[in-house]
């Protein structure tokens, strides 16, 4: 069955971070369609389609959300993200340094759906996706064969 | 007047006497502590001036007499006998010579003022041994008792005697008086230094506990941003490093590879090391959730943890008593682990691991113990063992950062108990960790 992919949001100040996670991505083809927002602004100005992404259509599949962001910080833009109906059920999963207890209940009392230690391991990603059961929603349709 | 009658009147002056009618004394009644009580002179008729003379003529002549008797029959007593003890007879004999002569001139010379300033200074040493004033009343009704079989001597049961009796209230009220308000206002001074010395403790404590606070919650917001802000640095050498080794393994000759891996696993356990500092420092966060723990199934739990690591090694593990602790059930839990852990790990070595747990409530504390029959260490070292990353053993022989036992130490200290250990090179080592029984 060919399941077009779905873009994959991320939302990362780090430049350095980004480019592991679309490595990670890439290893399994899923980095074709990443749009990356450089903080939590940008994200928002992503989903309402405005600011420097007013020319983009439709809403990202799922979205990689760092908490550590200046000005609106990831939390921050969960909430908005979930308060609004047009965005509410996209599945996000945290980005986050480190497994800081805080930050893991705070996520999930917002509605986050996962959380997932950075750097992202591609296998850390996938199991992410399952659990969300969005993973046909992402995933590219598979590799032809003379690929592998 | 009969003896009975003489008896009776005796009688109601001791009881005026227990009730302290300060009534000479009221028109010289002080105002304030030392140095600001108000010596005035006693306001005396005549009439009241004839009978302390008549009182005292007698008590002159018969004085060595009844100081010896007193003497004699305050031996006993607990706060006067042991003066008398304490103080050498030298100084005492002296001291009783001063107050007799100073009490002659104030009732023969009318110079009162030195014999006011002696009682004061009395009054206001007593309050500074601490002394009960009652005892003093006691001694004063002793000295009547002396004194008027005396006076009923030299005068007879008549009008002579009462007179002398009169005067010997008269006098010994005076004194009393004088003597009970320096002893008051010396109390009150005293117990307003020591008030003011404890205000001043507290507040020094507040102060520190402040302080403490400040100087935790900075603590907090340090290591919280550490463990992100180097964390990213690190994630990025370790990320790249592992690209590198993905993407460009055929340009990588064998020492290149090498030098690749070795900066992933150094920035891994840097990364370890940043956990672990962070982990130690919440230790000391936070409230101790206190419940009462069973440590019997705890450690049975934790040993199933490690059922993997033992899997093929001849183990031999024996639990005696456990009694149960109060505790924080998460925090023990990590003290069990990190002991258990470490006899497991230093008795890998051995052909067959022979690992003892148990625990004895002794003198109001729960002393619990892990021994083993490993590696051992080096008691020359033992001060270090409980140190934030040290080590008695080579990484290449035992791996690890040297954070377990500093965890174990602040959590036993944190709930009140202490950690200890034993050991001689290869023959095992064994740890203790006290708790208190409440």
């Amino acid at each position: 069955m060919n399941v077009e992919v779905k873009r994959i949001l991320i939302v990362d100040d780090s430049p350095k971070d980004v480019e592991l996670t679309i490595a990670a991505l890439a290893e399994k083809n899923l980095a074709n369609e990443v749009v990356v927002a450089e903080d939590g602004t940008e994200a928002l100005d992503y989903l309402y389609k405005r600011g420097k992404f007013v020319n983009e259509t439709g809403n990202p599949a799922v979205i990689l959300l760092d908490i550590k962001m200046p000005k609106m910080d990831g939390i921050e833009v969960l909430r908005h993200i979930r308060s609004d109906p047009k965005f509410k059920f996209i599945p996000v999963i945290m980005l986050t340094s480190s497994n800081e207890e805080k930050d893991l209940v705070e996520s999930y009392k917002l509605g986050a759906n996962s959380y997932v230690v950075k750097p992202v391991d591609i296998v850390q990603f996938l199991d992410a996706i399952k659990v969300l059961g969005q993973y046909w929603v992402v995933i590219n349709q598979p590799p032809p064969i003379n690929n592998q | 007047m009969t003896t009975h009658d003489l008896e009776q009147h005796i009688n109601e002056l001791s009881v005026a006497d227990k009730n302290n009618t300060m009534n000479k004394t009221e028109q010289i009644m002080p105002t304030s502590a030392k140095g600001t009580m108000k010596k005035l002179i006693p306001v005396l008729s005549k009439k009241e001036k004839q009978e302390i003379l008549a009182y005292y003529t007698v008590y002159e002549k018969y004085e060595e007499e009844f100081f010896k008797k007193a003497t004699e029959d305050l031996k006993d007593h607990p706060i006067f006998g042991k003066l008398i003890r304490d103080i050498p007879k030298e100084v005492s004999e002296a001291s009783n010579k001063l107050s007799r002569e100073l009490q002659k001139d104030a009732i023969l010379n009318d110079n009162w003022q030195p014999y006011i300033d002696y009682q004061i200074e009395q009054g206001i040493t007593y309050a500074k041994m601490g002394l009960d004033f009652k005892s003093w009343y006691e001694v004063v009704s002793l000295v009547r008792n002396y004194i008027t079989p005396y006076l009923q001597k030299e005068y007879g049961s008549g009008a002579k005697l009462i007179s002398s009796l009169k005067g010997m209230n008269c006098f010994l009220d005076i004194a009393m008086d004088l003597i009970g308000e320096a002893y008051l206002q010396e109390k009150e001074v005293l117990i307003k230094e020591d008030r003011e010395r404890i205000k001043k403790l507290n507040e020094e404590l507040e102060w520190n506990v402040v302080q403490l606070e400040a100087s935790n919650k900075e603590l907090e917001a340090f290591s919280y941003s550490i463990s992100h802000d180097l964390r990213a640095p690190l994630r990025h050498i370790g990320g790249f490093v592992d690209l590198l080794i993905k993407n460009n393994s055929p340009q990588l000759d064998e020492t290149g590879m090498r030098y690749l891996n070795i900066i992933s696993e150094s920035s891994n356990e840097m990364g370890n090391l940043i956990d672990a500092i962070l982990s130690f420092s919440k230790l000391n966060r936070g409230e101790l959730n206190k419940t009462t723990i069973n440590s019997q199934n705890m450690v049975k739990k934790v040993l199933s943890t490690f059922s993997d690591e033992l899997d093929g090694r001849d183990v031999e593990i024996n639990i005696s008593e456990l009694p149960d602790m109060k505790g924080d059930e998460q925090l023990i839990n990590q003290v069990w682990e990190n002991l258990i852990s470490n006899a497991i790990k230093y008795s890998r070595k051995k052909e067959k691991t022979v690992i003892d747990i148990g625990g004895k409530i002794e003198n109001g504390e729960i002393i619990f113990h892990v021994n083993d029959n490993g590696a051992g260490f080096d008691m020359n070292y033992a001060s270090k063992l409980f140190g934030v990353f040290q080590r008695l053993h080579k990484t290449k022989d035992f791996e690890g950062i040297g954070i377990g036992l500093a965890n174990v130490n602040r959590i036993v200290v944190r709930h009140g108990g202490k950690c200890r250990a034993e050991s001689e090179v290869d023959k095992g080592a064994a740890f203790f960790f006290s708790v208190p029984v409440i």
